[in-house]
C-alpha cells in the first residue's frame, strides 16, 4: 500500500484530522463514523479503568476524616503525608527489621523469575518445535489440569506441600512458581514461529539440542522472555505464600504489609499508602517494560 | 500459637508474652502472625498450633463437631476463670453440654444520638439523661419518626451490605434479634435441634422489623458514620465500636454525641427490657496439640484483667481511639480509658446482652432470615408467611448436619 | 544417519529407534524440571480432588468413603446447585462469546492506531488487574445507598424517590453481574490478541492486496484470522475456562451468599461447600463435574475454530 501523496493543505474535517493525530495516516479506510463511536467507548473504558488507579492514589494521602468519606471522594482535599510517616514508623519499629522483608522479596522474586523463565523455556522448546512421543499428551494434559477449580485443589496442594515438608520454606513459593503455566504458554508461543530450518541445519552441523536451545532459539524469542521476566516478576511481587509461610522472618514484603491491615480502623491510613506503594512497583515496571518490549519485538525480526 | 488479627497486635502480644507469661510461668511460646484461613488445613495435615487466637464466633463449635479443639470445661480450674466473662459471651462457644473457646472479645450494640440536633429539634426533651433512655422503648421510636422524617432526618437500623457478605456467612440481624429477645423469644430450641422462627412470638417480631422498612420507610442501605456526622441520621444503632470509628473520623462533633442503651420493650411488669444479642472473638486450644495444660495457662493468662488491660492500653497507645479495644473481660473493660459515665452506661447495656447459640447448621439461619427480608422489602410479599417458609427451610438445613454428626 | 534405499531391514530399525530415543533424550532432559514440578504442584492435587470427589472430608478428620454419593445428591437432592447450573449457563452463554469478540474488536482497533497510544491504551487496559480494585466502582454505582452514583442519578433525576437495591434484588442481580463479568473478561484475552495481531507479517497484506482483496471483513477472514489461529484457540481456552468458572464477579458485585442465590454459580456453589461447610468431597465432585464440562466445550469449540478461514 503506497503512502498518501503529500497533498496541498485542503481544509480536512476535523474528525479526519483528530483520527490522523492517533492513527497513522496510511492505515486501512473504514469509516470515520465507526471510528469515532469507537474511541468513545474506548474513552468511556479508560475512565472505568483508570478510576480505581486515581482512588488509590489519591487514599494514600487523605488525612483520617477523609477516609471514610461515603461516597469516597475522588480527590483528596488536605493532603497529607502522614500515612506515609506512619506506615515508615510501624516498619521501622519493627521485631524483624524491614531489610529482611525486602531481601525474602527479592530472593523470591529474583529465584523465581530465573528458574521460571529457564525451567519454562527448557519445556517449550521440545514442545513448539519438536513431535515426539508423548507430546500431544503431554500439551493435552498441561492444558487441562489448569481447567480444574482451584480452591478445591488447594487443599491436596497444602497436603503435597507437607508431605514434601515445604511448609514454612521460601520453596513452597519458589517452586510451585517454576511450574507457572503462564511461561510455558508464552514461550512455547513464540517458539512455535521460529522457522524450522534453522533448528534443522543446526542439527545437521552437529549441535545437540541443549546448544540448539541456548545458542539459536532463546536469543530469537527474546521479546517473548522479556516480557515473560517481566509478568513473572510482578506475579512473584504480591505473591504472599499465606498459606504456607507462617515463621515471621520468612515473609515477603507484600505478605508482612498486607497483615498490618488487621490492626483495624486505625490503620486505614497506612494501609492506603501500602496499597499505593504495592501497586506502583508493577506499573513502573510495565510502563518501562512497554517501551523496551516494543522496541525489540520491532528489532529482532525473524528474517527468512 | 497463632494469632489470626493483625501486625500491631502480634507484636503487642509478643512483647506482653515475653514481659509477663514465659518469666512468670516457664513456657516458651512461638508466636506466629497467620490467617484463620490457614488454621483448617494446618489442623488437619498436623501442621498446626496449639492455640489460636482471634476466631469468629462460628469457628469452636463448627471445629468442636468435627473433633478438632479442646473442651475448656475439662479443665478443673474452669469456672474460675470462666466467672471474667459474662454467660452470654461463653453461649456461643457452647455445644452439647462442653466449652470450646475462651472469649477474647465482646461486641454488642448501643443506641448512638447527637445530643445537639435532637434536643435541637426538639424530638427529644431538653433534660433527657439517662433515665430517658431507661424508659425510651420502640413505641417511643415510633413515635419519634413522623417529626424526624418531617426535617429529612433518619433513624439507622443495621442492615448488612454486600461489602460485609463476603464471608459467606451471614450473621442473624441484631435489630430482628434484639426485638425477638426482649419478646421473650429465642431463635432455637433449648437443644439447638431446630429453630423457633416458625412461632408466632417470632413472625410477629418480623412484621414489626419488616414494618421499619416497608411502612415506615427506613432506609435499607446507608454508612451510619457518614450520615451521623453530617447529621442526615442524628441517631441510630450500631455496634458501641462505632464509638472508635467516630473518634477518628469525627472529631468535629465529638461533644455533640453520646451513646446510651438501645431501646427497649416494655414488659408486663411495668420494666422495660434492653436486652440486645452480640458477636465476639475467642481463642481455642487445638485437639491435635500435645500441650494442652500449658495451652490452658496461656488462655488464663491472656484472659485474665491485667493483661486484657495492658493489651487495650497499648493498643490504644499506639493507634489512639480508634484502636479502643472490646475485651470480654469485664474488669478489663472498667479499666481502660472510656470516662466514666460511657462505662456506666456500657455495664448496663452489657448486663442485658444475650448471646447467640451455634448449632450445626446455624450458617444457614442468617442467610435466609436476610433473603427474607429482602424479599419483603423488595417485592412486598407478606412478611409472615415469608419467614414462615424460610424457618422451613433453616429447619431442614439444621436436620440435615444433625444427621450429618450422629446427633439426630 | 545412514538411509539406505532399500526397505529398512530390523537392524536399521532398531538403530533409528535408538537413534530417534538418543536425540529425543535431550529433549526429555530439558522438559524434565519443568514438568516434574508442575507434575507435582498441579496434576498431582487434580489427581487427589478427583479421588476425594468419591469421600466425604470435612477438613478436619480423615476422609470417609462414600462411593457415588457426592454425585446423586449432586443430581437429584441438591436444588440450589441447579439454580448455580441456570446462572452459570446464562452468565456464560452471554458474557462468553461477546466477550471473546469484543475482546478481539478492540485489539483489532488498538492495532491500528499508533504506537504511543498503543502504548497507553494497553495500559489502560492492564491497569484493573494491577491495582486490583475494580470492583468497588461498581459496588460504589449499584450501590444500594441513596449516595450511590446510580442511585443518587435516578433520584437527581427524579426518575425514582427512594434508592433501590441492585445488588440486594434477585431482579437485578444477574443483569449486573453480565455487565461486570463482562467489562472485566477484556484483560487476558485482550492482550493476547492485541499480540497476535501485531505479529501478523505485513507482507501478506500487500500481496492479498495486490491479489484483490478488496474489503476489510475478507482480508480479515482470509488473511487476520487465519494468521492468528494460535491466539484464536489460546483466547478460546481462556474464554471458555473463565465463563464457565465465574464467581469472582459474582461474589464481588452480589456476595457471598447472594441474595436467594441470584449471584450464585457452580463455582461459587463449590467455593461453599469447600470453605464454609467443610463438605470437601462434595464440593470436589462439582470441580469433577464442572471440569468435564469445560473439557467437552473446549473440544467443540476447537473444532469450530479449524474452519476458520476456509
Amino acid at each position: 500500500m503506497n503512502a498518501a501523496k503529500p497533498r496541498p493543505q485542503k481544509q480536512k474535517s476535523l474528525a479526519k484530522r483528530l483520527m490522523n493525530v492517533i492513527k497513522p495516516a496510511n492505515s486501512l479506510n473504514r469509516s470515520v463514523g465507526g471510528d469515532i463511536v469507537l474511541l468513545i467507548v474506548m474513552l468511556v473504558f479508560a475512565t472505568f479503568s483508570a478510576y480505581p488507579m486515581v482512588f488509590i492514589i489519591s487514599n494514600a494521602f487523605k488525612p483520617f476524616n477523609e477516609l471514610f468519606i461515603f461516597p469516597p471522594q475522588l480527590f483528596v482535599r488536605n493532603p497529607t503525608l502522614d500515612n506515609f510517616i506512619d506506615l515508615i514508623n510501624l516498619m521501622a519499629d519493627s521485631w524483624i527489621p524491614l531489610t529482611r522483608y525486602v531481601f525474602n522479596t527479592l530472593l523470591i522474586t529474583v529465584v523465581g523469575t530465573v528458574g521460571h523463565v529457564v525451567l519454562a523455556s527448557m519445556a517449550a522448546y521440545p514442545l513448539a518445535k519438536h513431535t515426539f512421543k508423548g507430546s500431544e499428551a503431554l500439551s493435552k494434559i498441561i492444558v487441562y489440569s489448569l481447567m480444574f477449580n482451584a480452591s478445591v485443589t488447594a487443599i491436596p496442594g497444602y497436603v503435597i506441600m507437607t508431605r514434601l515438608g515445604l511448609i514454612d520454606t521460601y520453596l513452597a513459593i519458589i517452586l510451585p512458581a517454576f511450574a507457572f503455566s503462564l511461561g510455558l504458554y508464552l514461550m512455547k508461543n513464540f517458539m512455535v514461529q521460529i522457522p524450522t530450518v534453522y533448528i534443522e541445519s543446526a542439527y545437521i552441523d552437529g549441535g545437540n539440542h541443549f546448544q540448539i536451545f541456548w545458542k539459536i532459539v532463546m536469543p530469537l524469542v527474546k521479546p517473548a522472555w522479556l516480557t515473560l521476566t517481566i509478568l513473572s516478576f510482578q506475579a512473584l511481587w504480591g505473591a504472599t505464600g499465606g498459606q504456607y509461610i507462617y515463621d515471621e522472618s520468612l515473609k515477603p514484603l507484600s505478605y508482612a504489609l498486607s497483615q498490618i491491615a488487621g490492626g483495624g480502623i486505625g490503620r486505614t491510613g497506612v494501609v492506603a499508602a501500602i496499597s499505593l506503594f504495592m501497586m506502583t512497583v508493577p506499573v513502573i515496571i510495565f510502563v518501562l517494560s512497554q517501551a523496551s518490549i516494543i522496541q525489540t519485538m520491532a528489532h529482532s525480526g525473524i528474517k527468512e | 500459637m497463632w494469632v489470626g488479627s493483625g501486625r500491631d497486635q502480634a507484636n503487642i502480644i509478643r512483647r506482653l508474652i515475653d514481659e509477663s507469661f514465659t518469666p512468670e510461668k516457664n513456657i516458651n511460646v512461638r508466636l506466629q502472625l497467620v490467617p484463620e484461613s490457614v488454621l483448617l488445613p494446618a489442623t488437619f495435615t498436623g501442621k498446626g498450633p496449639d492455640v489460636m487466637m482471634g476466631v469468629g464466633n462460628t469457628t469452636p463449635v463448627n471445629y468442636a463437631m468435627r473433633n478438632a479443639v479442646h473442651d475448656l470445661s475439662t479443665f478443673p480450674d474452669f469456672d474460675v476463670v470462666m466467672s471474667q466473662f459474662k454467660e452470654s459471651a461463653i453461649l456461643p462457644y457452647r455445644f452439647e453440654g462442653g466449652v470450646y473457646a475462651m472469649p477474647e472479645q465482646h461486641i454488642f450494640p448501643v443506641l448512638f444520638y447527637r445530643e445537639d440536633i435532637l434536643k435541637e429539634i426538639g424530638v427529644i426533651p431538653a433534660d433527657a439523661d439517662e433515665a430517658f433512655w431507661q424508659e425510651f422503648t420502640w413505641d417511643d421510636v415510633i413515635d419519634m419518626i413522623p417529626e424526624l422524617q418531617r426535617l429529612n432526618l433518619e433513624f439507622y437500623l443495621p442492615i448488612d451490605i454486600v461489602e460485609q457478605q463476603l464471608g459467606g456467612i451471614i450473621p442473624p440481624n441484631l435489630i430482628y434479634v434484639s426485638l425477638l429477645y426482649q419478646q421473650g423469644g429465642s431463635l432455637y430450641t433449648e437443644d439447638g435441634s431446630r429453630t423457633l422462627l416458625q412461632e408466632r412470638k417470632a413472625i410477629d417480631t418480623f412484621k414489626m422489623w419488616t414494618d421499619f422498612y416497608t411502612n415506615y420507610r427506613f432506609t435499607i442501605a446507608a454508612n451510619f458514620a457518614n450520615r451521623f456526622r453530617t447529621g442526615e441520621m442524628p441517631i441510630g444503632i450500631a455496634y458501641y465500636t462505632m464509638y472508635n470509628m467516630l473518634s477518628v473520623f469525627a472529631p468535629e462533633i465529638s461533644g455533640q454525641w453520646k451513646f446510651t442503651v438501645i431501646p427497649g420493650t416494655l414488659q408486663a411488669d411495668g420494666s422495660v427490657d434492653h436486652t440486645t444479642p452480640a458477636t465476639g472473638i475467642g481463642t481455642i486450644i487445638l485437639n491435635q496439640s500435645k500441650n494442652k495444660q500449658a495451652a490452658w495457662e496461656y488462655l488464663k493468662w491472656w484472659g485474665s484483667e491485667e493483661t486484657q488491660v495492658q493489651f487495650g492500653r497499648e493498643m490504644e497507645g499506639i493507634m489512639g481511639a480508634a484502636a479502643r479495644y472490646p475485651t470480654a473481660n469485664v474488669g478489663a473493660l472498667e479499666k481502660l480509658p472510656w470516662p466514666s459515665r460511657d462505662i456506666r452506661v456500657l455495664l448496663e447495656q452489657w448486663d442485658a446482652v444475650r448471646g447467640i447459640p451455634e448449632v450445626p447448621g446455624s450458617y444457614i439461619t442468617g442467610r435466609y432470615m436476610d433473603n427474607a427480608l429482602r424479599m419483603v422489602v423488595n417485592t412486598g410479599v407478606n412478611p409472615r408467611e415469608t419467614l414462615y417458609r424460610y424457618a422451613e427451610l433453616i429447619n431442614d438445613e439444621i436436620k440435615n448436619k444433625r444427621k450429618e454428626f450422629g446427633l439426630e | 544417519m545412514q538411509l539406505s534405499h532399500d526397505k529398512p531391514s530390523r537392524e536399521q530399525k532398531r538403530l533409528a529407534r535408538k537413534i530417534e530415543f538418543h536425540k529425543n533424550k535431550e529433549l526429555y532432559v530439558l522438559m524434565f524440571p519443568y514438568f516434574s514440578l508442575f507434575f507435582v504442584f498441579t496434576v498431582l492435587p487434580v489427581a487427589v480432588s478427583l479421588v476425594l470427589a468419591f469421600t466425604y472430608f470435612n477438613v478436619l478428620e480423615m476422609p470417609t468413603w462414600a462411593g457415588w454419593e457426592n454425585y446423586r445428591k449432586l443430581f437429584f437432592e441438591d436444588d440450589v446447585f441447579m439454580v448455580a447450573i441456570k446462572n452459570t449457563v446464562l452468565f456464560a452463554v452471554v458474557t462468553g462469546p461477546i466477550g471473546y469478540f469484543a475482546a478481539f474488536l478492540f485489539a483489532w482497533f488498538v492495532n491500528e492506531l499508533k504506537p504511543k497510544i498503543r502504548a497507553v491504551m494497553t495500559l489502560i487496559f492492564y491497569a484493573p488487574s494491577i491495582s486490583g480494585g475494580a470492583y468497588i466502582i461498581w459496588r460504589l454505582l449499584f450501590s444500594g445507598d441513596m449516595y450511590g452514583y446510580l442511585n443518587a442519578f435516578l433520584i437527581n433525576l427524579g426518575i425514582t424517590t427512594e434508592p433501590i437495591q441492585w445488588l440486594q434484588n434477585p431482579t437485578y442481580i444477574p443483569i449486573i453481574i453480565i455487565l461486570v463479568q463482562l467489562w472485566m473478561s477484556l484483560g487476558v484475552s485482550f492482550l493476547a490478541f492485541v499480540a497476535g495481531l501485531q505479529s501478523v507479517d505485513r507482507t501478506l497484506y500487500e500481496a492479498a492486496a495486490v491479489d484483490g482483496i478488496k474489503n476489510r471483513w475478507q482480508e480479515l477472514w482470509f488473511i487476520t484470522l487465519p494468521s492468528m489461529k494460535p491466539q484464536l484457540m489460546f483466547s478460546a481456552v481462556i474464554q471458555i475456562t473463565s465463563s464457565l468458572a465465574i464467581s469472582e464477579v459474582a461474589m464481588q458485585v452480589a456476595g457471598f451468599p447472594s441474595v436467594e442465590n441470584a449471584g450464585h454459580t457452580i463455582v461459587t456453589h463449590l467455593i461453599y461447600h469447600g470453605s464454609i461447610a467443610f463438605e470437601l468431597g462434595y464440593a470436589s465432585a462439582i470441580a469433577t463435574l464442572l471440569f468435564f464440562v469445560m473439557l467437552g466445550s473446549n473440544l467443540l469449540v476447537q473444532k469450530m475454530l479449524r474452519r476458520v478461514g476456509t
